[in-house]
């Protein structure tokens, strides 16, 4: 019941991705193309943009916190014994809870005080409290994403992975580098 | 200045301790603040760096430009790229290692990580060297100091982040990578030649190939060429501002993939899912050094540091040297992206007031930083393809391989330092 809850929960979320990063290139072609070709550019597409973007940013935040995909420098922690591995992912991903959760709660006073002001965007008249709102609802889950590492850690659900910081930042090279060279037969090219 | 030379020892402590990199940066910027300015106004500046930046016009550029080096990937440049440099270059004497390395620049300059191009082109290249009897060092010099040429040839994700944390034009950024770029195709061929003649080796030599065959090799590349050249000439003609010609980077991209039958749907769906993570990841580290930098700018170290070089009557090229030899010293542990969020803020100011010109010092930082990627002991793409050819070639063969290549870097590194207008030539015709 709870495992199916997540993954529906996972999805709504991918959905929201997907569709995020698509609406922010089609406005921003539509904006060109209109403006060009048609003269009649989109109005209001900076402010979009502006706003999509942020939700996207902040919509990524929790798979990266599950995955632990953010940089690091992994010298310390690719040389620890198992036991210490273990405290050393604990502690980490509880310092990274307990920061993602402290700025999740100042993104809630931000709204709070964005809202107090009616503060709106210029042209669409778009209320920013509500946006400020869902990027600190984003934050927290990130925050409950690294708590839930933590206990993974702890009953030992969770194996350490020892991938380097480029691994994690471009995923596809992790494919590319698993496929190996086929030195043994060459076709001329 | 105690507080923040405490700052920055405890950023790498934190970092060294493997936290990451972005968090180490947030929690002493935070502390730090909260020091100098008090725990209310520190805590408003978080509520402020984590909402106004999130929603920033200008760094919709980022998730734009990634999306359309993910397409480009599964497009499937890579071969297309190395088929028709190969039908150009292949009877000259070292034509498949000069080949690698104009494929590498072109396929990295898009693709945009220097690590996947050192891994892509590994496996497209590196077979044929071998069966041509190229050395092992060469082949491996060839690619992985090739990989490196991309984070200067734009669009570049580095240009784009230092143009942010400076507050410099974008689109001048990547006009002043173009000439640079292209001096460094043209060294490492020389490198490829040095090679050469310093290992005396012979390679079996190919025939050349017919003229119309060559120009049928060109087919593969022409609509990631026309895309590269819609994309930068709008940018050039002012047509677009680099963020809507990000959009329509992206939106080529996605027909080019379309066209050639490389797209599902669900690799579409996890090209975008990638994209939305890895912006992510960026924009953080990027509200990381943002509040880093408003730290240390406050307690004082912009003023420290001038202070401390006109004791020794520092001026602009000793800087600036100095910041190079810094920057390879870092490339030793720090991933390139991380290293310039990391430095930059502090460099950047002292460079300005010395009378540096913004644009030509954010060139010179990433020609540094690829020199980084390629230097012993940590060169990262050296130990990418390392990893790669496992056992069929040695650690010591690849950084041999590398030497020729690292040599050309530092003369083009001083040829860039020396002549300023070879990178502010282009984005000087522009915007005057």
């Amino acid at each position: 019941m709870l495992k199916n809850t997540i993954n529906i929960f996972n999805k709504i979320l991918l959905t929201f991705c997907v569709l995020s990063l698509s609406i922010l290139v089609v406005i921003t072609v539509i904006d060109v193309f209109g403006r060009y070709l048609l003269g009649l550019p989109l109005p209001g597409t900076s402010e979009m943009t502006e706003i999509i973007l942020a939700i996207l940013v902040y919509i990524g935040l929790p798979f990266i916190c599950r995955d632990e995909g953010h940089v690091t420098v992994s010298i310390l922690s690719n040389n620890l014994k198992h036991s210490f591995a273990k405290i050393h992912s604990i502690i980490i991903n509880m310092i990274l809870s307990i920061i993602l959760s402290i700025i999740g709660l100042q993104l809630i006073f931000y709204g709070i005080n964005l809202n107090s002001y009616n503060d709106i965007t210029t042209f669409l008249e778009i209320p920013k409290a509500p946006i400020a709102f869902i990027l600190a609802f984003l934050t927290l889950l990130a925050s409950l994403m690294n708590f839930l590492n933590c206990y993974d850690y702890y009953i030992e659900k969770k194996l350490f992975k020892t991938e380097s910081a480029e691994e994690k930042m471009y995923p596809s090279y992790k494919q590319i580098k698993n496929t190996k060279p086929d030195l043994t037969d060459v076709k001329d090219k | 200045m105690l507080i923040w030379i405490i700052g920055l020892l405890t950023v790498i402590l934190l970092i060294a301790s493997g936290l990451p990199i972005a968090f180490s940066m947030m929690i002493v910027g935070f502390l730090g603040l909260t020091y100098i300015i008090g725990l209310d106004p520190a805590f408003s500046m978080v509520g402020q760096v984590f909402f106004d930046n999130g929603m920033s016009y200008s760094l919709s550029i980022l998730p734009l430009f990634l999306l359309m080096g993910n397409f480009v990937v599964k497009a499937g440049l890579a071969d297309e790229l190395y088929t028709a440099s190969n039908a150009w270059l292949r009877h000259k004497k070292g034509g498949l290692a000069m080949a690698t390395v104009i494929a590498c620049g072109g396929f990295s300059s898009v693709c945009g990580s220097s690590l996947a191009t050192a891994a892509t082109m590994a496996k497209i290249a590196l077979p044929s060297m071998k069966k041509y009897g190229y050395s092992d060092s060469l082949s491996a010099g060839a690619i992985a100091a090739g990989g490196t040429l991309g984070i200067l040839i734009p669009p570049s994700m580095i240009l784009v982040i230092y143009g942010i944390i400076t507050s410099q034009d974008i689109g001048k950024l990547f006009l002043a990578g173009i000439i640079p770029g292209l001096i460094g195709i043209i060294g490492y061929i020389i490198a490829v030649k040095i090679t050469l003649w310093y290992e005396k080796g012979s390679n079996k030599k190919l025939t050349p190939l017919p003229t119309i065959k060559k120009f049928k090799a060109l087919k593969g590349v022409v609509g990631i060429l026309s895309l590269f050249i819609l994309v930068m000439g709008g940018i050039y003609l002012g047509i677009f501002t680099p963020t809507e010609a990000a959009g329509i980077g992206a939106f080529g991209s996605f027909i080019i993939v379309i066209i050639k039958k490389k797209l599902s749907l669900k690799s579409f769906t996890n090209t975008l899912i990638e994209t939305v993570k890895i912006t992510t990841m960026l924009f953080f580290l990027l509200f990381g050094a943002i509040l880093f930098s408003n730290f240390i700018n406050l307690a004082g170290l912009p003023n420290d540091l001038r202070n401390f070089l006109s004791i020794f009557n520092f001026n602009i090229y000793t800087l600036l040297i100095g910041i190079f030899i810094i920057y390879i010293l870092l490339g030793m542990v720090l991933e390139s992206l991380s290293m310039m969020l990391l430095t930059v803020p502090i460099f950047y100011p002292l460079v300005a007031e010395m009378g540096g010109n913004l644009i030509w010092f954010g060139i010179l930082v990433v020609v540094a930083v690829e020199i980084s990627l390629i230097t012993p002991p940590i060169g990262l793409n050296v130990h990418v393809l390392k990893t790669i050819v496992k056992n069929t070639m040695s650690l010591k063969t690849i950084f041999k391989g590398v030497i020729p290549f690292v040599f050309i870097d530092i003369i083009r590194l001083l040829i860039l330092l020396l002549f300023p207008f070879l990178t502010l030539f282009l984005p000087n015709t522009i915007w005057s």
